[in-house]
């Protein structure tokens, strides 16, 4: 079984690490080739060449990011989680601040930020109210939408059993929920990172951010390429750790296939 | 058998149901003054043509929604629009996914506030008896549809509360596995003797489970008829194919027909075969 898996996990991993390889070659190709200049385009070997050389502040720099990164989306996942919870309950708050949390996403966050940073100052707080912001939004639509998307026959069967509100949300809402809130989740996680490295370029002492814009003052292209790689890759990293949780959390069979009254397997 | 039933309390009462939707200017009847009893004990059965209202008299009487007029009584109390007082079968099994079937099974008991570690031996005992063991800890879409209706089938039963209403249980099945849980249902049933109240649009089913078969007209919906169905317990699936049984099937098939004429509605093309598209159709 482990086999198989293994199996199917090779086969659908082989065509992405091809094509990305193919396009490594192409662009060191294309670098020495056409004899490009490192500051205006360095190729993938003189990137990691140097990414080896400065791994010891890029891995202090990735650490700060790594850390603001963790806090902010941790809090603002939950304020997504309670927002969605609040306006799902009260429908009244929902009518009056759903249109609201909508245009709250039309504000740029780069716009945002440095408004922040002159209220807050340049610590911590300003940063996570920025990750927040572009955090909470897709947990707290998703989620709602899991909410509203609940099953009616089994909400149907909770009322005729005489279940209370509490009830039905904690046994059937929230968990009927799950799979649409880990889908906004798994949005705000990248998301989050997005965020630290841009409250990073606005104002910090360390951090991706900050050593991308101290880079490109010095026209250091090849580390403003490492610290990009460093970016995605925590992008990923985090996307895998929300669907590791996600496994570990929702249980059962996929949704849809309770009610078929389907095959046996 | 049925003089003793007579004698029995009753517990479940409806009088004078009435029920429309819609708006003032523009009111759709549904129920219109609906009585009938079912007693301690007694399986009772309710058909109809399709939209006939089975469902709105179930959220009635599960308090869902309020009667315009008339009376829900269930041991002699006046239950109108309060919930929690039944146990109840849907159309389609919904059990939740993400719970294991043993977990499904006490749901009832667990939303009531009866002990965990009781309902859970509770289960065991009945989960083996509907062909479950060996499946407590398997999640629902492992299931067969014939034993994700068992389960919550099981799930109903265990319910702390007497009346059972069930709401086609078995329309969404194929007609094989749909006798074979006829034959299954008879079975626990009369071991266990609740009071039931089954829907159904299938007229051989109402009639080898029901001691009583109430048969609806077209909305708005009354009480057309009142049968009692006159063959002893324990029953047996052969009595389908005795003389009197099939007459009966054939009275009540014609009055279901004609009935589905006079509303206007598509007449029912087969009203004892299954046929998955007509039954699952709220009704």
């Amino acid at each position: 079984m482990t086999r198989s898996t293994l199996n199917q996990w090779f086969r659908s991993a082989w065509p992405p690490f091809v094509a990305v390889l193919l396009f490594l070659t192409a662009w060191e190709a294309a670098v020495r080739f056409f004899g490009i200049e490192a500051w205006i385009l360095p190729s993938p070997s003189v990137i990691a060449r140097e990414a080896s050389n400065s791994a010891e502040s890029l891995w202090m720099h990735t650490l700060s990011t790594l850390q603001l990164t963790l806090i902010g989306f941790a809090i603002g996942s939950a304020f997504g989680l309670l927002v969605a919870c609040a306006l799902h309950l009260v429908p009244l708050l929902k009518s009056a601040l759903y249109p609201l949390l909508i245009l709250s996403q039309n504000v740029p966050t780069i716009a945002l930020a440095p408004l922040l940073m002159i209220w807050f100052g340049f610590g911590l707080l300003p940063k996570i109210i920025v990750i927040t912001l572009v955090c909470f939004f897709p947990v707290a639509v998703s989620t709602m939408d899991g909410f509203a998307q609940t099953d009616r026959t089994m909400l149907n069967y909770m009322r005729m059993i005489g279940a209370k509100r509490t009830q039905i949300f904690r046994k059937l809402e929230f968990p009927h929920a799950l799979p649409s809130m880990f889908s906004g989740l798994r949005i705000a996680a990248t998301y989050s990172v997005m965020g630290a490295v841009i409250a990073e370029w606005i104002g910090a002492q360390k951090g991706i951010g900050y050593y991308m814009i101290l880079q490109k003052s010095a026209f250091r292209t090849d580390r403003i390429f490492a610290a990009i790689v460093i970016v995605v890759a925590l992008s990923l990293l985090l996307f895998l750790l929300v669907t590791l949780i996600e496994r570990l959390v929702v249980r059962g069979g996929r949704r849809g296939e309770h009610s078929e009254g389907g095959e046996a397997r | 058998m049925n003089d003793t039933e007579k004698a029995a309390r009753v517990k479940l009462e409806l009088s004078g149901l009435r029920k429309s939707f819609g708006n003032k200017r523009k009111p759709l009847p549904v129920l219109g003054g609906v009585s009938l009893q079912v007693h301690e004990g007694e399986f009772v059965s309710l058909i109809g043509p399709s939209g006939s209202g089975k469902s709105t008299l179930f959220h009635l009487i599960g308090g869902l929604l309020k009667p315009d007029s008339g009376e829900i009584m269930l041991d002699g109390r006046v239950i109108n629009g309060e919930r929690g007082h039944i146990g109840y079968m849907p159309q389609q099994p919904a059990l939740f996914p993400w719970r294991t079937v043993e977990d499904n099974v006490v749901l009832d008991r667990e939303i009531n506030g009866a002990p965990r570690r009781e309902s859970l031996d509770e289960a065991g005992r009945w989960m083996e008896r509907a062909g479950l063991a060996g499946f407590e800890k398997a999640y629902p879409h492992t299931l067969s549809g014939g034993m994700q209706q068992r389960a919550a089938f099981v799930r109903s039963l265990l319910s702390p509360h007497d009346l059972m209403c069930l709401d086609e249980p078995f329309s969404a099945l194929d007609a094989f596995t749909r006798s074979e849980m006829q034959a299954w249902l008879l079975d626990i049933w009369e071991e266990t003797r609740r009071s039931v109240l089954f829907v159904t649009h299938h007229i051989e089913e109402a009639l080898l489970l029901s001691d009583t078969i109430y048969v609806l007209s077209g909305r708005p919906s009354e009480v057309l008829r009142r049968i009692e169905v006159p063959f002893p317990r324990p029953r047996r699936e052969e009595i389908t194919e005795t003389p009197e049984f099939l007459a009966l099937r054939r009275e009540l098939t014609n009055l279901m027909k004609e009935e589905q004429r006079k509303s206007g509605g598509t007449p029912i093309a087969r009203p004892n075969d299954f046929s998955p598209k007509e039954a699952n159709r709220p009704s």
